[in-house]
């Protein structure tokens, strides 16, 4: 029964007009997203390169350096970012708080703010403004050194002092800044990143990584419409009662609806993953490097399949709980809550819905964060095992119930 | 088997509501109905035969199997609900196959099974139509072939030719019958007419309580020489339908034909007539007794 129902589900998905809808707005958003990183750029660097682009730095020391820079340049202009609640808020501090900043800048460099600044327009007047690779050169160049003798300690309590001027979601939280700091990178560091995403990533791991990055954003939300619609539908066609009294199991039902849902969301996924990690296969042949081929199957799988799966079956849970649309009020505000709330772009997964890596390589970043990562999804996965089981519950109630969870006079 | 549905004691209440009180009811092969005003627990009845609500206290057993048994139960009944509908952009066949496949019908059984319940129903012809183009009776007759399919030894229906046409009634009423052969068709209605044309064995239901379970016959009974017929001026309805249960009136320009209810000739003109069930019906509201 389970098979013929699947099949059977598939083919409403299929035509249902919020799955088209699905299949085109995910089309629209990943390839216009994508279209910028062309697998042309793919080259191993050249000695003597001015550039080689910058990578995330564990170094303290380059932390401190970076975030005081980067503290020197919004004391100066006294325009802060913030994003307390994942959105964005401009934060200008009065005259008394900028005295306090430019005091605790002093305290960590023993230079006074002025000097500061003299360093600072110093070092950016070395480099071309009209030229934008000179520009993310002269930023990522840009350090302000330490007093002697002043520890890590010291320097996280004074970003928490800064944290306390600007309020919450500025760049000068922990989270933020040990994950944030970026630093050129050299020749050989630029060589080793590149083999690592030849020889660990196969170029089209790294690749499909960067597409999870932008396909999971919009997957945390798309599929919450597919899940309601479907859980709703039931209701809207009237159709409850006479399912109810069928023979079929609540769980022969939820399941095969929530499988045949799962594998129609991710079709789309795959087949755009697998149309478009083809460049990049011919692009790592040119370079004689042996590309994944598989890698729009396994990194997608392993990325965005716990997303999609927790994503609908909580859409399932909550609808099949409330018979309204709640769900997508609560997940679409989790959903944005995720994208904005990450510390970094790439990398801060904890147990956040969403994981960024919104960018292309940084394979040795990546293993150290494969762990953490892997628990990630590992979680999502079972959370969505425990959303089914839990719909599968209350569907089992409502046929006991007559529909309802809650008593409601049917006499008639 | 025994086919029969043994309702013993049989309690529901939604909440502090009481929906059903202390219902007897043995409900034998053929057809069946189940007669109440709007409210008066039909729905809650069938909904508990039919194992979509729990009963709160009691015992029912259809063909011998108690209703807690839910799968089973469902495997040997076919319920079609007052307001039966399916998925709005899915064919005859297509809605009729689905609910097979929930029915537990193999792909052989389906191949076979639907289009000969789309032949039954008459909707062979229009296997194709989206159930959102249907009409009222095309949507109960495509609900009573869902409620057929498997083959069940007992069919609830609910308030099945509220809202059709009197063509498509009497039709569907004819269908009833036809399937009522070797299994027990339960029929709810408060459309007197209905239980008139279809069933010999009733129930009445009121205020959650059986006030009457028997042959038509035997309701009829319950009137018999209490039916009169007379004519008076139309300017006189008013003080009669104040002091008898008037049952019809035919206005002819300033006269009127009258059908009273009374243990006694109510006017030297009336004539007794013989009772109809809707006579029986009425008479049974007004007093409100139980009757076995």
């Amino acid at each position: 029964m389970l098979g013929a129902l699947f099949f059977k589900e598939c083919k409403q998905v299929l035509k249902s007009l919020v799955y088209l809808i699905y299949v085109v707005v995910f089309v629209l958003f990943i390839t216009g997203q994508m279209s910028s990183d062309s697998a042309e750029g793919l080259q191993a660097p050249v000695p003597g390169q001015s550039y080689y682009g910058t990578t995330v730095t564990k170094d303290e020391t380059l932390i401190m350096e970076g975030t005081l820079a980067n503290l020197v340049g919004d004391v100066y202009h006294n325009s802060w970012a913030t994003y307390p609640l994942g959105f964005y808020k401009g934060v200008t501090l009065t005259d008394r708080e900028t005295e306090q900043a430019e005091a605790i800048l002093e305290r960590c460099t023993g230079k006074p703010f002025a000097v500061l600044m003299e360093e600072r327009s110093g070092h950016f007047g070395e480099y071309d403004p009209g030229s934008a690779e000179e520009m993310d050169a002269a930023q990522a160049n840009y350090k302000v050194p330490v007093k002697e003798g002043f520890t890590y300690a010291e320097f996280e309590a004074a970003m928490d002092e800064i944290c306390d001027l600007v309020g919450r979601g500025s760049a000068y939280e922990k989270s933020k800044y040990e994950y944030g700091i970026r630093v050129p990178m050299t020749y050989e560091l630029a060589k080793e990143e590149f083999d690592a995403l030849c020889e660990k990533d196969r170029v089209t791991r790294a690749y499909m990584r960067l597409f999870c990055d932008y396909a999971g954003i919009v997957l945390a939300i798309l599929p919450i419409f597919v899940g309601v619609s479907r859980a709703l539908r039931d209701k809207r066609a009237k159709a409850q009662q006479v399912m109810f009294s069928k023979s079929a199991s609540g769980a022969q039902i939820i399941v095969s609806r929530y499988l045949a849902n799962l594998v129609m969301l991710c079709i789309p996924v795959f087949v755009t993953a697998f149309l478009m990690q083809q460049p990049f296969c011919y692009r790592a042949q040119a370079l004689g490097i042996r590309a994944d081929g598989m890698a729009f199957l396994t990194v997608p799988g392993v990325w965005l399949l716990p997303e999609i799966m927790v994503v609908l079956a909580l859409s399932f849970l909550i609808t099949e709980l409330t018979d309204t649309i709640l769900a997508v009020f609560l997940q679409v505000a989790w959903a944005i809550g995720s994208v904005f709330g990450a510390d970094v772009l790439a990398g801060d997964f904890r147990m956040r819905l969403i994981a960024r890596w919104n960018t292309l390589g940084q394979t040795t970043l990546f293993s150290s964060l494969e762990k953490e990562f892997l628990q990630n999804r590992g979680y999502y996965f079972l959370l969505a095992v425990v959303c089914v089981i839990l719909t599968v519950v209350i569907y089992e109630r409502k046929c006991r119930k007559g529909g309802s969870l809650i008593w409601k006079n049917t006499a008639g | 088997m025994d086919i029969s549905i043994e309702i013993q004691n049989l309690t529901k209440y939604y909440g502090k509501k009481q929906a059903l009180s202390k219902v007897n009811l043995t409900i034998p092969q053929g057809m069946f109905g189940l007669l109440g005003p709007n409210g008066a627990g039909k729905t809650t009845l069938m909904k508990v035969l039919a194992t979509l609500l729990e009963k709160t206290e009691g015992e029912v057993k259809i063909c011998g199997v108690p209703v807690e048994n839910s799968r089973q139960i469902r495997s040997m009944t076919g319920y079609l609900p007052q307001d039966f509908s399916m998925y709005g952009n899915m064919s005859a066949y297509e809605a009729l196959d689905y609910l097979a496949v929930l029915s537990g019908m193999s792909r052989q059984e389906r191949k076979k099974r639907v289009p000969q319940m789309l032949e039954k129903v008459n909707l062979l012809e229009k296997q194709r139509t989206k159930v959102k183009s249907m009409s009222g009776g095309m949507k109960r007759r495509l609900g009573i072939a869902q409620a057929i399919i498997h083959d069940p030894k007992v069919i609830i229906v609910d308030e099945p030719t509220a809202g059709l046409d009197p063509e498509e009634r009497v039709r569907f009423r004819n269908l009833l019958c036809e399937i009522a052969k070797d299994r027990i068709v339960l029929l709810s209605t408060h459309i007197v007419g209905d239980i008139e044309a279809t069933c010999e064995n009733i129930a009445v239901l009121n205020q959650g309580k059986i006030c009457f379970d028997g042959r038509v016959a035997e309701l009829l009974a319950l009137v018999e020489g209490k039916v009169y017929s007379a004519e008076i001026a139309a300017v006189e309805l008013e003080k009669v339908k104040e002091k008898y249960m008037v049952t019809g009136i035919l206005t002819t320009g300033s006269t009127a034909n009258v059908k009273i209810i009374a243990d006694a000739p109510p006017f030297p003109q009336a004539k007794p007539v013989q009772p109809d069930v809707e006579d029986a019906y009425m008479y049974l509201m007004a007093h409100g007794m139980k009757i076995f």
